[in-house]
This record gives C-alpha cells, structure tokens and sequence, in this order.
C-alpha cells in the first residue's frame, strides 16, 4: 500500500489487529484459568484485561507474552502465530508488577540489557538510554548511575517503563503496573503514563484489577470473571451504561452512572448561555434580560470578565444601580477538561447548582447545570469518548 | 612442661621467624587449595541440581554424611589408599567445605526473584548469559557468605592434619608446641591461626562489598 495514503487516513476503527487471541485456553491440571478467550486489541491500542483476582487476566497475559504455552487456542501477533515462540522472539515486551529490573544493575544498565544483547554500538545505547530516561520523566544524568534499591516504587515503576521501551517493541504487556505504588502517586503515575502513551503511540496490553484504573486509561476494556470467562469486552462507557450479565454490573459497582460521568468532560456538553451583568449596571436591563434566559441567575462579573458570584432575580427589583455586595459568593469555576463527575460533585455542594466554565485566563466561556448532567446519564451513551483522555 | 619452662619464650619467636613463617604460608596454601576445589565441585553440583531437582536430597545427603566423619576417621580411610600425604589431607579438607558450599550456592540462585528470571528470558539472554550477568551477580553476597564459612572452618581443620605430617600453623601448635613440651609454639601457632581466619573473613567480605555495590545500596525514598 501506498504509505502516503496510509498516514492521510488515520482510522483507528480499522487498524490492523496487533495482538489476536483465538479460543485462548489454559489449564493447570483440573483448574481452568483461561476459558477460551477471543479478542482482538488494535494498533495503538491502550486494551485493559480486567477482572477480579484468579480470574485468569495474569494467564493471559503471561500467554501472550510467551512465559506460559496455551493449552488450545492461537495467539496472533502482528498477523504471526507464536505458538512455540519463545518470549524475545515475540516483538512484545513486558512490565511485571514489581517490575522486576536487575538490582545490581544501575538504572542505566537495566535500560540498556536489550539494547546490548542486540549488540548495539556503545555510543548509541548511551544515547538512547538517556533519551529513554527522559522520555519517562527521570534526569539521566541523575538516575543513570543509581542502582534500584535506592529508587522509590514511582522511580523504579518508571525505569520497568523505561527498558521495556527500550528495543522500540510494537506491544507493550503491562502487569498491574500500578499497583506497588500508593494511590497518589498512582493517579499521578497513571497521568504521566497517558501523555507518554500519546506521544509513543504504543499498543499496550495492560492487567487490572482496578474498574476505575482501567476506565481510566483503557481505550477498551476486557472483563474476565471468575473461571478465565470472557464476560465483556467493549469501551468503557458502553460497559459501563451496558453491563453484559449480572457479575459485569456487580464489578463495575452501584456507583457506574457515576464512573461515566469521568469519561465525558464539560468541553463535550452543549454550555448554557449565561446573563452577564457588571458591577453597577442597571438592574432594569439585567433583570429583563434574566427573565427571557433560561437560567435564573444573573452571573456577576469583575472589569476583567472573571466571576464575582451570583445575583437572584429578586435582588434586581427597583431600580438604580447593581450592588456588588448582593452576590452570592462561590461560583463553581469549571474547565473544559474538567470531569463531569467532578464538575457534578462541585455543583452540588454548593448552593446554586450551575457551573461557570472558564478559560486559562478565567474569562466565561458559558455555564453547565446538573440538570443537563443527569441527562446526560439518562440518555444512552455520552456525547464523545473524549480524544487522548487525560 | 619442663619445670621452670616460662609460657612464652620471645626469643625463641624472633629466633624462629622463619620457620614460623614458612608454616603460615602453608598454612595458607593448604586452605586456598582447599576451598578453591571445594568451590569449584560445589558450583558444579549446584548446577547440576539445578538441572535435576530431584538429586538434591542424594547431594546433600552425600556431603551432609562426609562433614559428620569425624576428621581421624576420615584420615584412617584414606590412608590406605592415599598415605600420609598432602592429597589425604586435601581430600579431607574438601570434603568439609562441599556442604556448606553447595548449599550456600543453591540458596543464593534460589534468591534470585523468578521474575527477575523471567525479565531476562523475555528480553532474551540465552540461558549461560543469564547464569553469568544476572543470576551469579545476584547470588553472589550468599554465595560470598558461603565461602567466608568455608574458609574459616578449613584455616581451623588445617591444624588437625598436622597429625598426618602436613598441619601448616598446626605443626607448630602439635607437633613442636604439645608433643615438645613447648607452650611458646602452641600460642603462636594458635593465635596466627586466628588471625589468619579473622583476615581472610575481613578481605573476603572486602572483596564481596566491592563487586556488589548495589546489595548496599539502600537509602529509597518510599
């Protein structure tokens, strides 16, 4: 195929399937781990296996990445069967939970073992070691020497990242490569990751037992029940407003209507036109124009067009002048990139139950209400799965 | 001891320095010798066990049996083969450190995290690469560990083999110090052995420190 054309047409729904499975099965004597499994996980991918634990999504992967034989079932990798190939034969590579780097190898070291094996000259390893450590957030000139005992888990997360990315390998299998890392880090981790992600455009494989984790960062999602079942397999949202079966709905948790509402942000929603009104302006004319609007109050504004606060109808009866000190203090300053979980969850603390959307510079861009929210979950499935979440 | 004998006779050490320190060498010889085979058929057997778990029990057994001999015995047997010569002695020597070698070898493989292992299958070392760079370096504060023991015991159980004429430090402490009625050589036989055991423990350790500079390295900030 012509190349041009092929970069011209960036069709994600019809990239190539990376990694297949086929009525993936293992058996450990009379336990069944994997069930036959089918799926297909696309080209720059970010595919999430997620289930509870023993429900076979470690199996899997493990299958996948060449440390276990399946007892039936194909494994396709870029169009490949693998069946016999042994894992550095497989253009995959894996970060393990603990991550698993050589303690008596430095940072540097451990990024550079495949680099090494496939006998590169020393000068461009060094080179791309450095770049590799940059590319995953650590100064090379200050991690390069360090050994791994005396990294923190985010540090050494990093560095698992780091080598796996070394030989440039099209796949990327990830094992709960979040997990040994307290949860604040982890969001931070889990972002960081995101923007690498956008930038390396890997396809990734990657085993959770985190709903939120895998909503989070999955493009899709596989859910895995007890047993190595397949018993969804779909974008976050449609599972999500769709569970398949009961144990689907049970994982997901009671609280799914409100883990949608962290796929969608306020940018995808339609904003609400709001009544602006200026300190000392008239209240006959703001009063009119807050009766024709649908909102039912007047956003008051400073001379730059940042928001004050929020004036009744009724505080604009009589004539004269608008008095700033009638304002009802705390509006909610939203983002577009704001969640409309956390754009809900603000919204209803306070007392009026409207959003003031604001540019970087924290002018209005226009208003978002609860109500438009909760129609949002009423209604099938979100506006848009955002592009390049996070 | 002859009456009127003093304990230590400091004349006799300067006179004998010599001599004093001709036994040392051998002394040390005789334990170089015999941990470094001893090293050598333990790492070989613990690659071989690794292979085939299931001759664990007969290896160690084995070796467990031949620390148990009391050394005397062990020189009674091998005479009539062997005689009263250096190779009795080293057989005897050897066969002490294999237990504590070959056990130390196995553990400090066997601490070697299996995903560590499956790490470098996956990035591909063949299965010798992965011995030497990966799983040897990692196993080596144990196995280090191992030897320290081992040579410690053999600098003491050289002394014994003085009774089959070899002895280094042991000649002096036996030979010229008990069956003379001369207390000055047993002191200096028995305090150069200690310290030649604290030495080579000390350099040994030295040594271990050097070539892994990571198993020290500590300090993370989590």
């Amino acid at each position: 195929m012509d190349q041009l054309t092929a970069v011209s047409q960036p069709q994600p729904a019809q990239a190539p399937d990376e990694v297949r499975l086929e009525g993936l099965r293992k058996t450990f004597g009379d336990v069944v781990a994997v069930a036959g499994v089918d799926l297909e996980v696309r080209e720059g991918e970010f595919f999430s296996l997620l289930g509870p634990s023993g429900c076979g999504k470690t199996t899997c992967l493990r299958m996948i990445a060449g440390f276990e034989e399946p007892s039936a079932g194909r494994i396709v990798l870029h169009g490949q069967d693998v069946a016999g190939l042994p894992a550095y034969e497989r253009d995959v590579n894996t970060v393990f939970q603990d991550y698993a780097l050589f303690p008596h190898m430095t940072v540097g070291a451990n990024t550079a073992v495949v680099p090494r094996l496939l006998r590169w000259p020393e000068a461009r390893i060094r080179e791309r070691v450095d770049e590799l450590l940059d590319l995953v957030g650590l100064d090379p000139a200050a991690y390069r020497d360090r050994y791994p005992a005396e990294l923190s888990g985010g540090e050494r997360q990093r560095v698992g990242v780091a080598r796996a990315l070394a030989a440039d390998p099209p796949v990327m299998l990830m094992d709960e490569p979040f997990g040994a890392v307290d949860p604040i880090r982890r969001d931070r981790l889990q972002n960081e990751f995101l923007r690498l992600q956008a930038r390396v455009r890997k396809t990734i494989v990657f085993v959770t037992h985190d709903v939120d984790e895998a909503i989070k960062m999955a493009d899709r999602i596989a859910i895995l029940q007890r047993g190595g079942v397949l018993a969804q397999y779909d974008t976050p949202d449609a599972i999500l407003a769709h569970p398949a079966n009961e144990f689907v709905e049970r994982f997901v948790g009671a609280d799914r209507g409100l883990k949608r509402l962290s796929l969608a942000r306020v940018r995808d929603l339609e904003l609400i036109e709001p009544v602006i009104v200026q300190a000392g302006a008239d209240r006959t004319d703001a009063s009119g124009d807050l009766r024709s609007s649908s909102v039912d109050f007047a956003l008051l504004v400073d001379r730059g067009g940042r928001p004050l606060g929020w004036i009744r109808e009724s505080d604009l009866d009589g004539q004269g002048p608008i008095n700033p000190e009638q304002a009802m203090p705390g509006a909610n300053l939203l983002e577009p990139e704001t969640t409309l979980r956390d754009a809900l969850s603000a919204m209803l603390a306070s007392s009026v139950q409207l959003g003031v959307v604001v540019d970087e510079r924290e002018r209005v861009l226009g208003l978002v209400s609860v109500d438009q929210i909760s129609e949002v979950l009423q209604s099938g499935l979100l506006p848009v799965r955002t592009d390049a979440p996070g | 001891m002859p009456p009127g004998e003093p304990l230590v006779r400091p004349d006799w050490i300067v006179q004998n320095l010599d001599i004093i320190g001709q036994r040392l060498a051998e002394h040390l010889g005789m334990t170089a010798t015999a941990v470094s085979v001893g090293f050598l058929i333990s790492f070989v057997l613990a690659l071989v066990i690794r292979r085939r778990r299931t001759l664990t029990a007969a290896v160690i057994g084995t070796a467990g049996i031949l620390y148990a001999i009391p050394s005397l015995a062990l020189f009674a047997f091998l005479i009539p083969f062997t005689g009263i010569s250096f190779l009795t002695a080293e057989i005897a020597l050897v066969s002490y450190t294999l237990l504590i070698l070959v056990r130390n070898i196995l553990l400090g493989l066997d601490s070697v995290p299996g995903d560590v292992l499956e790490a470098a299958n996956g990035m591909g070392y063949t299965s010798r690469q992965r011995l030497w760079r990966v799983e040897l370096p990692i196993a080596l504060p144990i196995i280090v560990a191992g030897l320290r023991i081992a040579t410690v015991t053999t600098i003491g159980l050289v002394t014994v083999t003085s009774l089959i004429g070899q002895g280094g430090l042991g000649y002096l402490i036996v030979v010229v110090g008990i069956n003379g009625f001369f207390p000055t050589a047993t002191y200096v036989g028995a305090l150069l052995s200690v310290a030649l055991a604290v030495a080579a423990d000390t350099l040994l350790l030295a040594i271990q420190r050097r070539l892994t500079p990571w198993s020290r390295a500590r300090g993370a900030t989590t």
